[in-house]
């Protein structure tokens, strides 16, 4: 039996059912094989195209089907939860137009985003911090730590694609817009089913990105505040009133 | 343990997130849905929030796909934690698989691939079948699956899901429409195949559609993307002549109509069910 797997998963990856025959004893049954292996593929695409809708909208459903059998190919599922499946499409998207088509580069910042917000749509659900623990959050704030709440996402980009990403996501651009090389960073969250975003300036994005790396409120401020110019007590306000902030307990 | 046997035997829908608003707020009686459950293990959000809110309402069967119970390794212990999570967390009915594999390795080939049935195939399965069903704390019904090609096998399919259910105490999920594509694809024959099966384990009967390859005109594709064929109707009629009243999912899982349509074949099912339910009387 191991034999029979083997020889399945080999024809699975390679398309060459030599070796399978075998185990097949009508001959010319060969070619029902293929029905596996197209439903195979096109389910992984599938799957892709619902992950990374502004880039099919983008770059046109053939275009990205072509791109995301070639991901297909190179990466095997590894998990039976498809949700996860495709993690590494906008790096494989990035490299692949950079060689073919450069001049839609950008696409794979936009997959970033769809990336982005599928983390946020499916994160684990948390409840607010009460207006006690809040309280007790005030007292030597400075010196607290925090982590972001299970939904949020930060992305930093090469292109400007916020603006428009939305509009891809959801269907097809409906005016021309210029995106413009330039580094961009944007916070995605979700707040109770609907999942919002906002471009950051570089010290608020500075400021939330040092939180989420584990340093405490008073060293995120000054690595922020090196950058330019920020009031930190409305950044901070503002990341309590969307829920976005829970305490590290250290011990 | 739970047996699986808690669905109405009546009709139900297979259920997509795109039905979610359509779902009755007033109750249908004897209406009962099905999920597959690889698309619910995850974290939270509102697509899991909103099965959570149906799943209180009506009578939730949880139907997997990537538990490679045929497969080479025994099931995931990381995929078992979350089915159990997930049945723990929902109000589930029942609990379903297939007969078939999935994984090598650390591979998942998205597909329920064939097998061949031996003696060492049965033991696998029935390992792997008792594996999930002490972690899930229920009996489990496994599926018959769409044959495509013949493999060198040892013992006929019912013979193999009747031994297996012997071994496990599972039930059996019978997929009609399976039953006819494997008879036209590799000659099987649906009557003396049912036949063959001990009804009273059968817990679920699955109908759907199904559509003809378009390379090979004499294969049939398990699509589930149009509606469900006038000859699987037929052979439903006759399963439920033999075995009574039991729960029938229209499942549906590409080119989705309206709710509306699915609620129509729905009565279609739920009609034959009493109709054939008063012959059997």
């Amino acid at each position: 039996m191991t034999d029979f797997y083997k020889q399945f998963e080999h024809y699975l990856k390679h398309g060459d059912h030599q070796q399978l025959q075998s185990f097949m004893p009508n001959k010319g049954e060969e070619n029902r094989l293929l029905i596996y292996r197209n439903t195979y593929f096109s389910a992984c695409i599938d799957i892709l195209k619902r992950k990374y809708p502004s880039c099919v909208n983008l770059l046109g459903d053939d275009y990205f089907k072509m791109l995301a059998r070639q991901y297909t190919e190179q990466y095997i599922p590894k998990s039976s939860v498809l949700a996860e499946y495709g993690e590494l499409m906008p790096d494989f998207i990035r490299a692949q137009l950079k060689q073919h088509s450069p001049d839609l580069e950008y696409a794979a910042d936009l997959a970033t985003l769809d990336k982005a917000w599928h983390g946020a749509y499916f994160a684990a659900d948390e409840s607010p911090a009460t207006a006690a623990e809040i309280e007790s959050w005030l007292e030597d704030i400075e010196s607290k730590r925090f982590a972001l709440g299970a939904s949020v996402q930060l992305v930093e980009n090469n292109w400007s694609v916020a603006a428009i990403w939305p509009e891809l996501k959801n269907g097809l651009l409906e005016k021309q817009s210029i995106v413009e090389k330039t580094t961009e960073y944007t916070i995605l969250w979700r707040d109770t089913a609907q999942i919002f975003h906002r471009t950051l300036p570089v010290p608020e994005w500075t400021f939330i990105y040092q939180i989420y790396q584990g340093n405490t409120l008073i060293e995120a401020a000054e690595v922020a505040l090196a950058t330019g110019e920020l009031e930190i007590s409305t950044v901070f306000s503002q990341l309590l009133s969307n829920n976005l902030l829970k305490e590290i307990n250290t011990p | 343990m739970k047996p699986s046997f808690s669905l109405p035997a009546n009709a139900g829908i297979s259920l997509k997130p795109e039905y979610f608003n359509d779902v009755p707020q007033v109750i249908v009686e004897g209406l009962w849905f099905e999920v597959h459950a690889e698309n619910y293990l995850i974290d939270g959000g509102p697509r899991l929030a909103a099965l959570k809110d149906i799943a209180a309402r009506y009578p939730l069967s949880v139907h997997g796909v990537g538990a490679s119970l045929a497969g080479p390794e025994p099931v995931n212990k990381r995929h078992l934690q979350r089915l159990k999570k997930l049945c723990n967390n929902l109000k589930v009915a029942s609990f379903s698989e297939h007969l078939a594999w999935s994984t090598t390795d650390s591979h998942y080939f998205n597909n329920l691939l064939p097998i061949p049935l031996t003696q060492q195939t049965l033991n696998t399965v029935a390992n792997n079948v008792l594996q999930i069903q002490d972690a899930l704390q229920r009996t489990i019904s496994i599926e018959n699956p769409a044959n495509y090609i013949h493999l060198n096998s040892d013992i006929n399919e019912a013979e193999f899901l009747m031994e297996l259910s012997h071994k496990t105490q599972c039930s059996l999920l019978l997929d009609v429409n399976n039953l006819f594509i494997s008879a036209q694809n590799v000659g099987m024959q649906p009557k003396k195949y049912i036949d063959t099966l001990d009804l009273d384990v059968v817990s679920e009967i699955h109908i759907a559609g199904h559509s003809t390859d378009p390379l090979q005109a004499d294969l049939l594709i398990d699509s589930h993307d149009c509606p469900v064929a006038p000859q699987v109707w037929d052979l439903l009629q006759y399963v439920l002549q033999q075995a009574g009243p039991k729960p029938v999912l229209i499942e549906r899982d590409s080119d989705l109509p309206v709710f509306s349509e699915l609620m129509h074949e729905r009565k279609m099912a739920t009609d034959l069910i009493q109709h054939c339910s008063m012959i059997t009387k």
